[in-house]
């Protein structure tokens, strides 16, 4: 038991430290801080600006669309990133994968385009 | 194709007939059901007649055998050592293939040089001497009629099927009732086509339960016969048949699970690994004490339930009550003999020391008189005309199981006898309850009366019926409780002659007295019903409309009556029939006992 | 002109480049790789296929969307050949990601081949009808891809990677009626449990790469058998590494148990069978389940030291205090198919009883897990393979005859079935044959599977056998009560309506097809015996 653990001793000491410590200052916060309640205060905080009815209200599911398409392209890039550091070594090789890659997703782009999938309306 | 698969067949391919035939041609598909069954049935009389032969009848086991044998030696590379052709195949056969006989079983050990074989010759081994093995079982030479053909051969399951004096006679109640049936369902009128085709693969079923000599066969037409019988019930049964279909076919299969449970564990236990019960009966013996009354216990439930033994009778009321006539019929003609003849064919013969074990010899005693006297007391107190013949039939199996236990040669004929007997006369007697059931439409014994008066000749042939279930001399049932008792009541030890021993039979005689008390109370409950329903008044005034028996009526009822009369006065003919094999099984019983 | 000196470097290959490792990519990966892609072809092809369908949807007219079932069936036939013509090989491909052997080739074609009905049932489905269906074709053969790609990952990741993709697009299935509450709640449900069980099955896989430094299922065995990885001593038996290696194991199985829902991850089943399009319930219930089966074959077959090329030894891996791994395969077997079983006798709707009945078909299937590595003449392997086709037969043929009866009635209320005897006489003949065998009754095809399954855990012995032996062959009798109620309704209770039912040829060619083949298995066992054969040889 002590040969396998002993070298994860130190993250156990430092995990119980970090939550030693945000525990411990919550506490103390909550303990020992001055509060005064008003209205201002309790309300929902927009950037300064006055809040214009509930946040819990339901937004269109449109706006899924978007960020699921977004993150889709974003992903793409995660993966040209670190291609175009090393096409140089991948070669033409590289190149062909990459290209399969970028026409699969300009094929699913096409899709989504002709079905609307960029319309709002 | 031989006889023999043309009988298990012939029904099926009838049913494949009916299929093609439009349900609105009712008449059509009567006729045709009919002649399937006549024709099987003709064929089962061929066999019989053939069977009378003895020696030279045809498809002998141990010839066929023997020629399967030579075959799966002829294609097999035996090695450098043996020359090709007769005489290295002889040599082979006798270098590695010549059993050693001990304790009366024969023995044929894996030779020490088994793994220089080729993979050919290793699996020629294999085969052969699965087949050397079943050839030496002293019932082969009774076995006639056989077919071998290879099945699914990774598992060595085979199409092996056969007849033999327990079977055979079997076979030919089961399509003599068939016929029988059809000629009573000719005025079923609901589903028709669907009634005939289930009726027949029922009778298919039948038929391959009785015939199959490898076990893996065996199981599965004993599973076969479940379906049909499932859907007769629940469509065409009284009133309550749903409840009754559904007890059947789940009782019945907690049984057949826990056989193939039990057969897988015989198939593995066995070197070489077989299915053959042939096999079986020479390999399975020298399994140790534990493992085998485990085995015998899980086959026993199996068979127990179809016969049925108290205390696992509980769906056989229900299922007669609520079936058509023409299906109870079958239900306690034939479906009950299953079990008993699986004890006969694959329980003792199997497993001989449990079979002769004090201990199951005494609860096997103990459930037959359970049983007898159990099954009378309820019958007597049955108001059901129908769950009287019923619970008739638990005491009439009791009999069996009393003539299975004293395991001598008179007790084992009696019980064998007594399967037959019971076979036609409750078949005749739920085709009477079915004739005043017909007319009445209850079932009610104490609203019945008088019926002699109304129905002469119903009645006339009626009490043949019910004697013979009493068991009245001259009448068949007198001559297999009789035989059963006989062996019963025998209490000598086989080798010594000595009084009371504690090696064979039944040791303890207040079972058979206790079981002696079912003659009575049989009497009481038949007389009882008798009276009850043909003498005295006729008690209403619509039972004076009642025609006497119809032609149709009579012609199903005749060969039974005629059966009853005929196995009363000469039983001497059947008793012969069956004696050869019947003395190969008792003896591969007590050949245990001995040691 | 700064441009054109890069794409000009860009296209001369090789350029002079000083990274380390470089050689090694251009002379081992790249031939690897390109030689590897050959072997890809079915697996291509599916991939292809799908893509196509979903761009040929666009430029059809809607009418003839639902036509391209045909291009789907197409291509499932396709890949046959490819598979076929390597199907004896044995090779590992993309440096050690996937393989393929006739192990991963059997199961391959097994859902190809299975997917075929279900698009023919699809193509039937009256629910589909009026749609665009080339969205549900692309997931359907997507779903088949990742199914291909689980038969034959040997890597953690292919292997998690594939198993997500199966799933993710089961569940775009399970809710592909968005309208119906319903079709909602059972995409929700499916979800929120496979991801449950992905994330465990990923901590699994991370404590088995922790202890072994590798991803490839064949590395499982050094955890016993390697002399340089000595974490699984006689000594450290009892100790935490033990603890580590039965929880790694049975992380594991529970992604895998959810896959095929097996105890404890089988609550999903029910709701997902029965608010998913009854098409979409036959394919969980079938090709999904034996993904399953096929990837934790995969697995445990990775503990087997003869797979890694080790030292030898059986499969007889102790877990921790000294169980066999394969203890735990049979009490979740007996306790899978019991529950299943209970929990199906009251069921009232048959795409209900069905999904209960399908936990305890898992049940039985697990028998065979539970046989894996012993000495025994059927291995494990070739009765789970020989069990999957029939219950293929038997399973498929059951739904085809509800989605032809759903078609006319729009239920699958065991109420609704009443009287169809008469209403319909060829579908509920033929469902009478495929509840019969589901129970296990000769002479059909369910009743060679469980046949074999008996074969195999009687042959191995011992009392843990004999006790899963007698607790199936109870279960079977269980299973017979409510099987036998959907036959009970149909022939024994009268219905309400007396008018026919009429159903489409091709409905009717693939119960006719089931049909054969429930007969076929049993009474020609020997063919499909030697296909099985050769499977348990590699895992």
């Amino acid at each position: 038991m002590e040969c396998t653990l002993r070298p994860y001793l130190p993250i156990a000491v430092y995990g119980a430290l970090v939550l030693g410590t945000g525990f411990s200052l919550t506490l103390a916060s909550s303990i020992f801080g001055p509060r005064v309640r008003r209205l201002e205060k309790e309300s929902t905080y927009e950037c300064g600006s006055l809040p214009l009815g509930s946040s819990r209200e339901r937004f269109s599911v449109k706006f899924y669309l978007v960020a699921i398409l977004f993150v889709l392209f974003d992903i793409e890039t995660v993966f040209l990133v670190p291609w175009a550091v090393v096409y140089r070594s991948m070669g033409l090789f590289g190149l062909l994968e990459m290209l399969a890659f970028m026409g699969i997703l300009l094929l699913g782009f096409v899709y989504a385009w002709k079905r609307g999938g960029f319309d709002w309306e | 194709m031989t006889s023999i698969t043309w009988c298990i067949f012939l029904p099926l391919l009838t049913a494949g007939v009916l299929l093609l035939i439009p349900s609105s041609l009712k008449g059509l598909i009567k006729t045709v059901s009919l002649l399937g069954a006549f024709v099987t049935f003709l064929i089962s009389i061929g066999l019989v007649r053939g069977y009378m032969l003895g020696e030279s009848a045809p498809g002998g086991a141990d010839r066929v055998l023997e020629e399967r044998i030579e075959r799966i030696l002829d294609g097999a590379a035996l090695g450098p050592a043996y020359s090709v052709g007769p005489q290295g195949k002889e040599r082979w056969r006798a270098d590695f293939l010549t059993p050693r006989i001990e304790n009366g079983r024969s023995i044929l050990v894996k030779p020490t040089v088994f793994s220089e074989f080729t993979p050919g010759a290793q699996e020629a081994w294999e085969q052969a001497a699965e087949l050397i093995l079943a050839k030496s079982v002293s019932l082969t030479t009774h076995i006639k009629f056989v077919e071998y053909l290879p099945w699914i051969q990774r598992f060595k399951i085979n199409y092996f099927v056969g007849v033999d004096g327990l079977s055979l006679p079997l076979v030919a109640l089961t399509t003599l009732l068939c016929v029988l049936c059809f000629v009573w369902s000719w005025n079923i009128d609901k589903g028709t086509k669907g009634y005939f085709v289930l009726f027949l693969l029922l009778e298919s079923g039948l038929i391959g339960v009785f015939c199959a000599l490898d076990f893996f066969l065996f199981y599965v037409f004993w599973e076969i016969v479940l379906l049909p019988m499932y859907f007769l019930i629940g469509v065409w049964g009284g009133e309550n048949r749903i409840y009754a279909a559904i007890k059947f076919f789940i009782y019945t299969l907690v049984g057949s699970v826990l056989m193939l449970v039990a057969m897988l564990v015989m198939y593995f236990m066995t070197e070489p690994h077989t299915f053959n019960m042939l096999t079986l009966m020479n390999l399975a013996p020298g399994f140790s004490p534990g493992v085998a009354s485990l085995l015998f216990v899980a086959l026993f439930i199996g068979f127990a339930i179809k016969v049925p033994v108290f205390p696992f009778h509980t769906w056989l009321p229900d299922a007669h009550v609520e079936a058509p006539t023409a299906v109870s019929v079958i239900l306690a003609g034939v479906l009950l003999k299953m079990g008993g003849y699986g004890l006969f064919r694959i329980s003792y013969p199997m497993l001989p020391g449990t079979g002769t074990d004090k201990f199951f010899i005494a609860l096997i005693a103990v459930l037959g008189m359970i049983n007898i006297v159990y099954g009378a007391f309820c019958a007597l107190a049955q108001k059901d005309f129908k769950k009287l013949v019923a619970y008739s039939s638990v005491s009439h199996m009791g009999y069996v199981l009393l003539g299975l236990a004293a395991l001598n040669h008179t007790g084992v004929t009696g019980a064998v006898l007594q399967m037959i007997n019971h076979g036609v006369s409750s078949a005749m007697l739920f085709l009477i309850v079915g004739v005043v059931y017909d007319r009445a439409h209850h079932r009610d014994l104490t609203r019945f009366g008088g019926m002699a008066l109304q129905m002469p000749w119903y009645t006339g042939i009626a009490t043949v019926g019910f004697f013979a279930s009493l068991g009245l001399p001259g009448l068949n049932g007198f001559i297999s409780e009789f035989l059963c008792f006989q062996g019963a009541f025998d209490f000598r030890d086989g080798a010594t002659g000595s009084l009371i021993t504690t090696t064979q039979g039944i040791h303890s005689p207040w079972i058979v007295y206790v079981s002696l008390l079912g003659i009575i109370l049989a009497a009481v409950y038949i007389l009882w019903t008798i009276q009850r329903v043909y003498l005295g008044e006729v008690k209403r005034e619509e039972y004076k409309r009642f025609p006497d028996v119809s032609f149709r009526e009579v012609l199903a009822l005749a060969p039974l009556g005629i059966l009853c009369i005929v196995l009363g006065v000469f039983p001497n003919g059947l008793i012969e029939f069956m004696n050869g094999s019947l003395t190969a099984v008792t003896d591969l019983v007590r050949g245990a006992m001995g040691n | 002109m700064h441009l054109l000196n890069h794409l000009q470097a860009l296209l001369t290959l090789p350029v002079a480049v000083t990274a380390p490792g470089v050689e090694q990519f251009r002379d081992t990966f790249y031939p690897a790789i390109i030689d590897s892609l050959k072997y890809f072809g079915p697996e291509t092809q599916v991939a292809v296929a799908a893509i196509a369908i979903l761009l040929l949807d666009l430029v059809l007219p809607i009418q003839f969307s639902k036509h391209l079932a045909w291009a789907a069936i197409l291509g499932c036939l396709a890949p046959l050949s490819g598979i076929g013509h390597y199907y004896e090989d044995s090779k590992s491909l993309f440096l050690g990601m996937l393989v393929i052997d006739p192990f991963a080739n059997f199961f391959k074609a097994f859902f190809l081949l299975g997917s075929i009905p279900v698009i023919m049932l699809s193509f039937v489905s009256r629910k589909l009808e009026g749609r665009r269906m080339g969205e549900y074709y692309f997931i359907l053969l997507s779903s088949v891809f990742g199914a291909m790609l689980m038969a034959s990952s040997t890597h953690f990741l292919t292997l998690f990677l594939s198993l997500e993709i199966l799933s993710v697009c089961s569940y775009i299935l399970v809710g592909y009626f968005r309208t119906e509450r319903k079709g909602a709640e059972a995409a929700l449900k499916y979800i929120i449990y496979g991801s449950i069980a992905a994330a465990i099955m990923g901590y699994g896989f991370s404590l088995w790469y922790g202890m072994t430094g590798s991803g490839e299922i064949s590395s499982l065995a050094r955890v016993f058998w390697s002399p340089e990885h000595e974490i699984y001593t006689e000594r450290n038996q009892q100790a935490l590494a033990a603890l580590t290696v039965t929880f790694a194991f049975l992380f594991v199985f529970v992604g895998f148990a959810y896959k095929i829902a097996a105890i404890p991850m089988h609550f999903w089943a029910p709701d997902v069978y029965e608010g998913a399009p009854t098409v979409v319930t036959a394919f969980l219930s079938v090709i999904s389940k034996a993904a399953g089966f096929a990837i934790l074959l995969r697995f445990l077959g990775g503990l087997s030291s003869s797979v890694s090329g080790l030292a030898p030894g059986d499969m007889a891996v102790k877990l921790w205090a000294g169980v066999d791994w394969r203890l735990i395969l049979i009490v979740i077997s007996i306790l899978t198919m019991t529950l299943g079983n209970l929990a199906a006798l009251w069921q009232t709707n048959l795409k209900r009883l069905m999904a209960y009945s399908s936990i305890a078909h898992a049940g039985y299937l697990l028998m065979g897990l539970s046989i894996l590595g012993t000495a025994t003449r059927y291995t494990g392997t070739q009765t789970i393979a020989f069990y999957l086709v029939a219950y293929l037969s038997m399973n498929f043929g059951a739904f085809a005859v509800a989605i032809l009866v759903e078609n006319r009635l729009n239920s699958s209320e065991l109420e609704d079935y009443k009287g169809l005897g008469r209403r319909a006489p060829f579908l509920a003949g033929a469902l009478t044959v495929f509840i019969f065998s589901l129970i296990g009754v000769p002479p059909t095809a369910g009743f060679m599977g469980k046949f074999h399954l008996f074969m195999g855990i009687i042959d191995v012995g011992g009392w843990p056998y004999y006790l899963l032996a007698i607790a199936a062959a109870m279960n079977t009798a269980l299973s017979a009560y409510y099987y036998l109620k959907i036959a009970r309704v149909m022939y024994f209770e009268k219905g309400s309506s007396l008018e026919l039912i009429q159903s489409s040829a091709l409905g009717r060619v693939v119960v006719v097809g089931m049909l054969f083949l429930t007969f076929y298995l049993c009474f020609c066992a020997d063919s499909i015996l030697k296909t099985t054969l050769n499977l348990g040889m590699h895992v």
